[in-house]
């Protein structure tokens, strides 16, 4: 295999272990998923996110691919619901506005809350490098 | 919250990034026709496979392009009907996207140039619904660039190239906005600003140097050797052409080789070598008919008869146009050259080679 699969794989984790806060929160409370449904779905993504950063053309900082995450985050959850019957439909304020704003709006969301969070004396978003 | 799961669980046991690997060389050792019938065996919808098989082949593009496009289209063939289920995210539009860049990538070097753009297309498509689609609609981008300066469409690759290169450094794709810069340097020297395409190529090497980048050393290199040799520095030029063959040969680029050669022979032909150049051109000739360049082995045909009427050799010469003739007329190369591909055809009746004519045809693929 090419490159150092054992260091970058370790290092990719990191990144994941840090956004994966912000991951669970999106699927719990925008999305409404059990604490056990959150877990699986996390598992999945952490699958999908290690074959992801091995695609060319993925960026490699936490800041550029912590949007792709919780984009990719807020449509497992979205698809969730999508999945059930027309019964099943949220009772939750807050999972029934996160499908009616759909996925990516969410995930944009999700992401200026953590800017925000991170530079708390900016009001604008910060640059991307 | 009620929560009775329809499709889940979702996760499913999946290869190792070593399984996948191993796996995937197993595949591909395969005939074709046999995987499909091997297809449980062989786990063909495994999304690590699949990674795996992109990663094999991007590196097999260069070294042998035929394979790797019929390898890429069974692929891609494979996931498009019936639709099937990779993954759980993205995976299945992005490995479409990817398996059809390699095709259309495979295509342009076999200089199948409405093939390549078929498949870019469908690249571009599948590529809009996954994830981090803008990176890869850019990778489409460069690609179609690629193609723009092999088609001599070279005031657009002036004009667009600098902008992708913005584009992919805002990205934070180092290497990919090299690979534009690569062409802009290309279409400079096209169009006969060759100090500023030289330029272009020292900082290309510079940085590819920094970025540990040995195919875009190696490439940058090869270039220089050309320039070098049309600016009339012989000895500069062969100085970058041995910095380039053991780079080329570590990589297996063997496309680069083929090119390396014929740069060569030039080289030598100027020095007034034409024994020698007459020997590196049929390395290069060699070498591009083994990895099935046709466009090439039709110019290096040219070419080399040409050099071999300069040692007065002339029966062999006709030769080499004779091979040549039925390889332009079957890929319809170079119709802006019909006139001189007809006089040379004419004056191969009477077994005679107009020069001219020749020079012309062989100028109309680029030298090399």
């Amino acid at each position: 295999m090419p490159g150092n699969p054992t260091n970058r794989r370790e290092e990719f984790e990191q990144i994941f272990g840090r956004v994966l806060p912000l991951i669970d929160s999106a699927l719990l409370q925008h999305y409404g998923l059990s604490r056990a449904e959150a877990t699986e779905v996390e598992e999945c993504l952490r699958d999908w996110f290690h074959g992801f950063v091995r695609r060319p053309g993925t960026p490699c900082t936490l800041d550029q691919l912590r949007p792709h995450l919780l984009s990719m985050a807020c449509n497992a959850g979205h698809v969730y619901w999508s999945g059930k019957i027309a019964e099943e439909v949220p009772l939750d304020g807050n999972v029934r506005r996160s499908l009616a704003l759909g996925p990516q709006r969410i995930a944009v969301e999700l992401e200026k809350t953590q800017e925000a969070r991170e530079n708390p004396g900016n009001d604008s978003p910060k640059e991307k490098s | 919250m009620a929560g009775r799961i329809i499709p889940f669980p979702w996760r499913e046991r999946r290869l190792s990034p070593e399984e996948g690997w191993a796996m995937a060389e197993q595949v591909l050792a395969r005939p074709i026709t046999e995987r499909l019938e091997k297809g449980r065996e062989f786990l063909l919808e495994d999304s690590e496979l699949l990674l795996s098989v992109c990663e094999v082949l991007r590196s097999r593009t260069e070294t042998a392009p035929t394979a790797t496009c019929d390898e890429a289209t069974f692929f891609y063939r494979f996931l498009d009907k019936p639709k099937r289920r990779i993954g759980l995210f993205d995976e299945r539009e992005y490995y479409m996207g990817e398996l059809a860049l390699i095709a259309g990538g495979s295509n342009r070097l076999l200089f199948h140039r409405e093939e390549a753009r078929r498949w870019f297309d469908r690249a571009e498509a599948s590529f809009t619904r996954s994830a981090n689609g803008v990176a890869h609609v850019a990778r489409v981008a460069y690609q179609r660039l690629a193609l723009s300066v092999e088609e001599r469409r070279l005031n657009e690759v002036l004009e667009l190239a600098p902008l992708w290169v913005e584009s992919f450094e805002s990205m934070g794709l180092a290497e990919e906005a090299l690979k534009c810069r690569f062409l802009e340097g290309l279409a400079l020297r096209e169009t006969g600003d060759i100090d500023r395409a030289v330029a272009v190529f020292r900082d290309i090497c510079r940085r590819a140097e920094d970025q540990r980048n040995v195919r875009l050393i190696a490439q940058a290199s090869n270039n220089l050797a050309q320039f070098y040799r049309v600016l009339g520095n012989l000895d500069e030029a062969m100085v970058y052409a041995r910095k380039t063959l053991p780079l080329l040969k570590q990589l297996d680029n063997r496309v680069g080789l083929v090119k390396l050669r014929w740069g060569v022979g030039s080289i030598l032909r100027e020095q007034g070598k034409s024994g020698e150049a007459a020997a590196a051109y049929r390395e290069a000739l060699e070498e591009a008919r083994s990895v099935g360049m046709r466009g090439d082995v039709a110019a290096l045909h040219l070419v080399l008869a040409d050099v071999l009427l300069d040692i007065g050799q002339d029966r062999q010469a006709e030769r080499e146009v004779r091979a040549a003739l039925p390889i332009i007329d079957e890929e319809k190369m170079v119709p802006e050259g019909y006139a001189a591909l007809d006089l040379l055809r004419q004056a191969l009746r009477f077994r005679q080679i107009d020069r001219k004519a020749l020079r012309e045809l062989h100028g109309y693929f680029g030298d090399s």
